[in-house]
């Protein structure tokens, strides 16, 4: 049953157009998250649906009629809004406030009965702050006055709940505890509930859709699978992100990546290049560092879709790639140490060995017997990540009991001191250049 | 929280009953508690005490309960309209356009009479609602004002009055003194047929803010949250400020400007209950108290002088108004719901 149907509205601030013929529908039980970076029109749709923002082109149909045509007290006693900011210079206690929700129930000389004072009552024990019920609402904490207006939403006995950033000043504790609460409403009573967040990642756990906006218009809508990408989230914010799936509840979770530092980007001396094995994304915070540092990347070999594909492919690297979900080959390996040679140096990264990935260890023993430098980034200890049962780690005691004669093993505890070894590497690269050409 | 209010009311109630008694007694020629109960009770006899009580002091102590509580009422109105404790009728202009139509009234001095009702209320009444008409036609864009646009068409047509007033009386000087006498305010000439103007204003007021006293409650968080909560804004708020003028208007027309009694007594009750179901007959009730007070105050100081009770009032109300709002200023700062909770 369609509750709200959005038909291409439009709506301006003065000669600013804030919204560019947005369409949706609600129904029953529908939980819509609205996201969209600042400015896109998020807030501005939800005073539309409330009547309160007269759309200049396009209609807000409640029920099927025009909710600019229905009467206000009509429209309170199905839906009720949330507003983000709840302050008021007056001291109304929060008992008051939330037993305001029942304005759209009652006569212009009609008292709250006492049914009315147990029901607020209620509704402040579910948001969890009936121990406040007699503090004023000008001396509670922002996080606190939040709760408060969700009760008095509640309070109304709402068929529709329009939000605006409810968890905006709650702790993570509270931001569950009240997305729990009204995602068990619309469950249990059908409650339709439109949510605008900015936790994309909040969004993604209880939304059954979600609407992406841009400048006033839908950039992207439906399941938080189909919305929340690289691509869409790239071109509604420009942030460059990871999508993984979450390991609890399976959704898409959004990984913010750090915007490239604008001050480390000119290079002003051409370093070396550095070819890391990774995977898994335990390789992403290293090849930040060295790229952060001025050298050049390669990497591999990767699967097609790895965290430490994407943030190389992001960087700029070489990458050597496999496809997804599948071991490394043969002819991958050779790949592989094709792109090693001509290297500063390779940098084994803190993962995981397997069957799988093994080939990329053995490339890199065989570009070391070639005399490129190999950094091995310790962690817990080579051993502790051995799944080819101790393939890797004589692979790796062979090569460095035949150290000197070209051969360079360089052992590191941690990311850190990876990139401190390579930077030693270039100095030393630095020296014989600089040598060479007095000569 | 709800006794709270009940006893409130109820000593206000008291307090108004026994301010009105003390006025009663004080003035030039002193009469007892005693008196003043035998000639209420027994009504006019033929003796001079009984004759200065109900033919001079009553009308006067009357006069001033029906002004102080019109004032409050309506300071508390445009306080919770425009979401600002501190706004009144001075604020946003309504007064500066209630005193330039009375001066108009008596300097031109119009034969206009309609249903008994002289030119000077006629005129002050008419310049409250030009006033707001004009303030909300500037602070609106596309029908929509903000509380700050208003306060501040209203701060600048406020001034503009107040120039067009001095224009006014420089320009017709030989009716100075009697604008300057209206101007100073105070209830020394009040009559019965004064009183009689008053009232109905006073009560039609009332009624129309109590009838719209919850809509006001939800206004003070915002207009869109009003809307969300069934309110329907326009009407409520046209009615309100309307409301707000007339009651403004009919104050200034029979007692002249005085100020601080619409700021001070709504802040005061809201410390009980900021709740207007509560709040405007508080304030209409403390306010008259204050008034009846402060005329008393100002017969009695030096005797048979009188001092302008609206000295009084801003004598007092304006230090007791710095200290609120400091307070308030402190409370904003340092407690959670301030401006950076």
């Amino acid at each position: 049953m369609i509750r709200i149907a959005v038909n291409g509205i439009s709506c301006a601030y003065g000669c600013f157009p804030a919204l560019d013929g947005v369409t949706f529908e609600i129904a029953r039980g529908d939980f819509t998250g609205i996201i969209g970076p600042n400015g896109s029109g998020k807030s501005t749709l939800l005073r539309a649906m409330s009547r309160v923002l007269k759309p200049s082109r396009g209609t807000v149909l409640l029920d099927g009629r025009d909710v600019y045509a229905q009467d206000p007290r009509s429209v309170a006693r199905r839906l009720a809004v949330v507003e983000n900011d709840g302050r008021s210079e007056f001291g109304f206690t929060v008992l008051d406030l939330a037993l305001m929700g029942r304005l759209p129930h009652l006569g212009r000389f009609q008292r709250e009965s006492a049914a009315d004072v147990e029901m607020a009552r209620g509704c402040l024990e579910s948001t969890g702050i009936l121990h406040l019920e007699g503090r004023k609402i000008t001396e509670i904490s922002a996080g606190e006055r939040q709760r408060a207006l969700i009760a008095r939403a509640l309070v109304q006995e709402p068929e529709i709940l329009l939000m605006d950033e409810p968890t905006s000043f709650l702790d993570i504790s509270y931001q569950i505890d009240v997305m729990d609460l009204v995602s068990r409403l619309s469950r249990e009573k059908g409650l339709s509930v439109v949510v605008v967040l900015h936790d994309l990642n909040l969004a993604s756990q209880y939304c059954g859709s979600i609407i992406l906006m841009k400048d006033g218009r839908v950039l992207a809508s439906g399941a938080p699978g189909d919305v929340l990408n690289q691509a869409n989230i790239r071109e509604a914010y420009g942030s460059e992100v990871m999508v993984v799936r979450h390991p609890v509840h399976g959704r898409p979770h959004v990984i913010v990546l750090p915007k490239p530092d604008p001050a480390a980007r000119p290079r002003p001396v051409e370093k070396g290049r550095i070819h890391v094995i990774g995977g898994g994304a335990m390789a992403t915070r290293l090849m930040g560092m060295l790229s952060a540092r001025g050298f050049s990347l390669s990497a591999g070999a990767l699967n097609v879709g790895d965290g430490d594909w994407s943030e190389a492919r992001r960087l700029g690297a070489t990458v050597v790639e496999a496809p997804p979900f599948s071991p490394v080959t043969e002819s991958d390996m050779k790949r592989n140490v094709e792109a090693m040679v001509g290297s500063l140096a390779v940098v084994l990264a803190n993962i995981p060995f397997g069957p799988g990935n093994l080939r990329n260890l053995e490339a890199a023993a065989e570009a070391a017997w070639r005399g490129i430098p190999l950094v091995i980034v310790e962690g817990d200890g080579v051993a502790c990540r051995d799944y080819t049962g101790g393939r890797a780690a004589a692979s790796l005691q062979r090569l460095e009991s035949a150290q000197g004669d070209g051969i360079r093993v360089i052992r590191c505890p941690d990311d850190e001191a990876a990139v401190l070894a390579v930077e030693n590497l270039e100095r030393e690269r630095g020296a014989v250049v600089s040598g060479e050409g007095r000569d | 929280m709800k006794g709270r209010r009940g006893a409130t009311i109820l000593i206000l109630f008291v307090a108004l009953l026994l301010s009105v008694l003390l006025s009663l007694c004080t003035g030039a020629v002193g009469i007892s508690p005693a008196e003043v109960v035998t000639a209420l009770v027994r009504g006019g006899d033929s003796s001079p005490v009984a004759g200065i009580l109900l033919d001079i002091r009553l009308p006067r102590v009357l006069l001033a309960a029906i002004t102080g509580s019109s004032l409050a009422v309506s300071g508390a109105i445009l306080q919770g309209v425009f979401m600002n404790p501190l706004a009144d009728p001075y604020v946003i202009g309504v007064s500066s356009g209630a005193s330039l139509g009375a001066v108009l009234a008596i300097i031109l001095h119009p034969p206009v009479a309609v249903a008994g009702l002289g030119a000077l209320p006629l005129f002050s009444m008419a310049g409250a609602f030009l006033t707001i008409l004009v303030v909300q036609r500037l602070s609106s864009v596309e029908g929509r004002a903000s509380v700050m646009s208003l306060l501040l068409a209203g701060v600048a047509a406020s001034a503009f009055l107040t120039a067009v007033i001095s224009a006014v009386t420089y320009l017709f000087g030989n009716r100075v003194h009697q604008v300057w006498l209206w101007m100073i305010g105070g209830f020394s000439h009040a009559r019965w047929e004064l009183v009689m103007m008053a009232l109905p204003y006073s009560i039609a007021g009332m009624a129309c803010s109590m009838a719209f006293a919850r809509d006001l409650n939800a206004l003070t968080l915002g207009e869109d949250t009003a809307a969300h909560l069934g309110i329907n804004v326009p009407l409520a708020r046209n009615v309100l400020v309307w409301t707000a003028a007339l009651l403004t208007g009919s104050a200034v027309s029979s007692s002249g400007m005085i100020g601080f009694v619409g700021m001070v007594t709504p802040h005061v009750c809201r410390i009980v209950s900021p709740d207007h179901r509560f709040l405007i007959p508080s304030s209409a009730l403390a306010g008259a108290v204050a008034t009846v007070l402060a005329d008393a105050v100002c017969r009695s100081v030096m005797p048979p002088q009188e001092i302008p009770v609206g000295i009084i009032t801003a004598l007092v109300g304006g230090p007791f108004f710095v200290y609120l709002s400091r307070r308030a200023q402190r409370a904003g700062r340092s407690g959670p719901g301030g401006v950076m909770g």
